[in-house]
């Protein structure tokens, strides 16, 4: 007996060391490519992943990008080339970019130089238009020279005997990397052809190390983030160190043909990592704002790589749009956040009390918040919580050809009493456009069983004329009425008050009044509040915004619900 | 020491422990909400532009906080209010025209922000209203007296003896 209750007790008391679960916001990263005016031919390649497509001339299209991966974004078309090359995480993208620095017609018969690096080779086309997705390496340093092509899923690599040439077939109308290599020198060469015209960028040796010494040599170091270095002391040929310069984190990335490994150092701390012999690897190293990228192969333990740090980030998630990527007479990436028209969300519930095991039905409208016109195919997410922010519903789905979404759900048998919230977010991204909307958020709440906190709603706002007589319409100088209906199905609602804000059509407010409301479980109060009109009203459309508060704003007190309508002059 | 004195010292303690966590359990967390302005000084007529960050204690992001905003003039008078809420980076924002009968001097604007599972967090700031063309009323009145002391200038050439 004393044992199961020891037993009772310590499950009690571990039970309630757990964590309480929150639920994980989930949305899209979304960079928006647009056309400077001609099409941009864009791809997006992330470790095994790679699609790619076309803008309209003119026009734009959102792409979205992988969470706390690197990935790689190339704008292109005839002799203009951008590539992005970027990672996020906490919603900070950080990216390199670059531009085309040679160009060749693969379809005529001149031998066009691409890249001729001094002691190491030349690449350049066949000069033969039979071979139009041929590329021309060839070994002018009198050593061996390594080359690796790589494209998507694929990777390829050979050698070419000193002084010798080796022809290598590259991908028609798709991004692919480039590299020529031997011992402490490299070249890494980022192209896309198209129509027999290629184009390149390439960046050349920033470091190399021998990876048999006992010194340590650092390769790479990006000012507020940290670095990459050789470990010093008993050689280990094929480690490289991952350091952080601060006291935060640095996250690593390692990709080479189809492997792909990534992680973190300690904070302030460092990391071994171990890169693959003879063949060509991506290394990145990134947190929030900053970036370093390394391109790297090693052979006969002589590493040498060429690197690039951070030229740009974004906070994703803000209200600005950033430019990440701008080429001229091309076009540019930045991101979705350039939007500048909102969208309204409306939400309606089909009850304001409920009891457990009742259907929750939940219905909105979605439109252009200039406009007022209906939004389609916008994406919806409701979510619905308890009193404690637990979820009992979420689903995502479209507006219709209305604007409107609706949704429902079955309250479960052991629902615990209280207010529920109902959040919901309307987003819209237009593919064809460079202007999008920006996201819209609405919450709502009704009430389950009896609960224990006031669950106030806004059932109805109108306007009449002081006879009371319903109307919408009215003349300069007239005096209107707001009428307010408010209801609570919770807990009694002391010393809270109704509000009213009146805007005219350019959105300033005319008139903000309240008065103090005490609504008890179940009462409803519908107060009304007189606003005279100016003699000299501007016409047009007035917005009429109802509130109701647990106290005064100025005390601390909280909007708990509000409603709006309109009226015309 | 007899088993049922250390079992029962044992449950006690077990039991401290327990409820010591149930408090820290229902202790909700306490939201920081900032308040950031586009300017310091508006005129009347001019659109005002509110912003600012609501945060966990950890300094996360809190998304979807309702944000209550409550502006009001030199007089107490509410110029206007408003709920918007945060987006998932913690940011919100509203934007209001400063009405033309607003009284001029130090305005208020005050910020609560709630979510369910947490305490709510407060902020006030301020910034100054002018009359509108006030700058462009200084710069008159200052080329009025500039104009009034050229004509003032007394006139040479003439001799009464």
């Amino acid at each position: 007996m004393k044992k199961t209750l020891l037993l009772i007790l310590l499950f009690f008391s571990t039970a309630l060391t757990l964590p309480i679960a929150s639920p994980i916001a989930q949305y899209q990263r979304t960079l928006n490519i647009y056309s400077n005016g001609p099409v941009v031919e864009y791809s997006m390649w992330h470790n095994g992943t790679y699609f790619q497509g076309e803008t309209l001339a003119g026009g734009s299209v959102n792409i979205n990008f992988p969470h706390y991966k690197p990935f790689l974004m190339t704008l292109y078309r005839a002799d203009k080339l951008g590539w992005l090359l970027g990672r996020e995480n906490d919603n900070f993208l950080a990216v390199a970019t670059r531009t085309a620095t040679a160009t060749a017609n693969m379809n005529d018969s001149t031998v066009q130089v691409l890249l001729d690096v001094y002691g190491l080779g030349v690449v350049r086309d066949t000069g033969n238009p039979g071979l139009s997705h041929t590329l021309a390496i060839y070994s002018s340093g009198g050593d061996f020279l390594e080359y690796s092509i790589w494209y998507e899923a694929t990777y390829s690599q050979g050698e070419v005997s000193p002084g010798g040439t080796v022809n290598i077939d590259f991908p028609h109308y798709r991004s692919f990397m480039l590299t020529i290599a031997r011992h402490d020198k490299i070249c890494w060469l980022f192209c896309r052809e198209n129509n027999n015209i290629l184009t390149i960028s390439y960046i050349g040796t920033t470091a190399s190390a021998d990876m048999k010494s006992t010194m340590s040599k650092t390769l790479l170091d990006v000012l507020g983030l940290g670095g990459v270095r050789t470990v010093g002391g008993t050689p280990q040929p094929r480690n490289l160190v991952i350091y952080s310069s601060t006291s935060d984190i640095v996250e690593y990335s390692l990709w080479y043909g189809t492997t792909y490994i990534q992680g973190e150092t300690p904070a302030g701390g460092s990391f071994n990592l171990n890169f693959p012999h003879y063949r060509s690897f991506i290394l990145t190293i990134s947190r929030h704002e900053q970036i370093g990228w390394i391109f790297g192969r090693e052979n006969d333990d002589q590493l040498a790589i060429a690197a690039l740090s951070t030229t740009g980030s974004a906070n994703i998630a803000d209200s600005i749009g950033t430019t990440l990527l701008d080429v001229p007479g091309l076009g540019g990436i930045r991101d979705i956040a350039a939007s500048t028209t909102k969208l309204s969300v409306t939400v309606n519930v089909n009850k304001a009390a409920f009891m457990p095991g009742e259907l929750v039905s939940i219905d909105g409208v979605v439109s252009n918040a200039t406009s007022g016109s209906p939004v389609f195919n916008a994406t919806i997410n409701t979510l619905v919580v308890n009193q404690f922010g637990y979820t009992v519903h979420a689903t995502v789905q479209a507006s219709d050809r209305a604007g409107t979404y609706s949704n429902s759900f079955t309250l479960d048998l052991s629902a615990s009493a209280g207010t529920y919230t109902i959040y919901v977010t309307a987003k819209k991204y237009n593919v064809t456009s460079r202007y999008n909307f920006q996201d819209c958020r609405r919450q709502a709440v009704f009430s389950v069983g009896t609960s224990s906190t006031p669950t106030i709603v806004i059932t109805r706002v109108y306007t009449s004329d002081p006879a009371g007589n319903a109307k919408t319409k009215f003349d300069p100088g007239s005096a209107v009425v707001v009428w307010i209906t408010a209801q609570n199905t919770g807990a009694d609602l002391v010393n809270g008050w109704i509000w009213v804000e009146v805007d005219d059509p350019n959105g300033m407010p005319i008139s903000v009044q309240s008065q103090a409301a005490t609504l008890k479980r179940g009462d409803a109060t519908t107060p009304g509040f007189t606003v005279t009109l100016p003699r000299n009203a501007l016409s047009g459309t007035y917005t009429v915004r109802g509130y109701v508060s647990d106290k005064l704003i100025q005390q601390g007190g909280i909007f708990l619900a509000d409603k709006d309508a309109i009226f015309t002059i | 020491m007899n088993k049922p004195i250390i079992i029962t010292t044992l449950c006690a303690f077990l039991m401290l422990i327990s409820l010591s966590h149930l408090s820290i359990c229902l202790a909700a967390p306490q939201l920081s909400v900032t308040i950031l302005l586009d300017k310091q000084t508006y005129n009347l007529n001019e659109v005002v532009t509110i912003s600012g960050k609501v945060t966990d204690p950890l300094g996360n992001a809190v998304v979807d906080a309702s944000v209550s905003i409550l502006i009001s003039d030199y007089a107490g008078k509410s110029l206007h209010i408003s709920r918007v809420y945060t987006r998932i980076d913690g940011i919100y924002q509203d934007q209001f025209t400063i009405p033309s009968t607003a009284n001029v001097g130090t305005c208020t604007v005050q910020v609560t922000a709630s979510k369910v599972g947490y305490d709510n967090g407060q902020h006030q700031a301020t910034c100054t209203l002018i009359p509108e063309f006030q700058d462009t009323m200084l710069l008159l009145t200052i080329c009025l007296g500039i104009a009034l002391l050229t004509l003032k200038k007394p006139k040479r050439g003439h001799s009464f003896s």
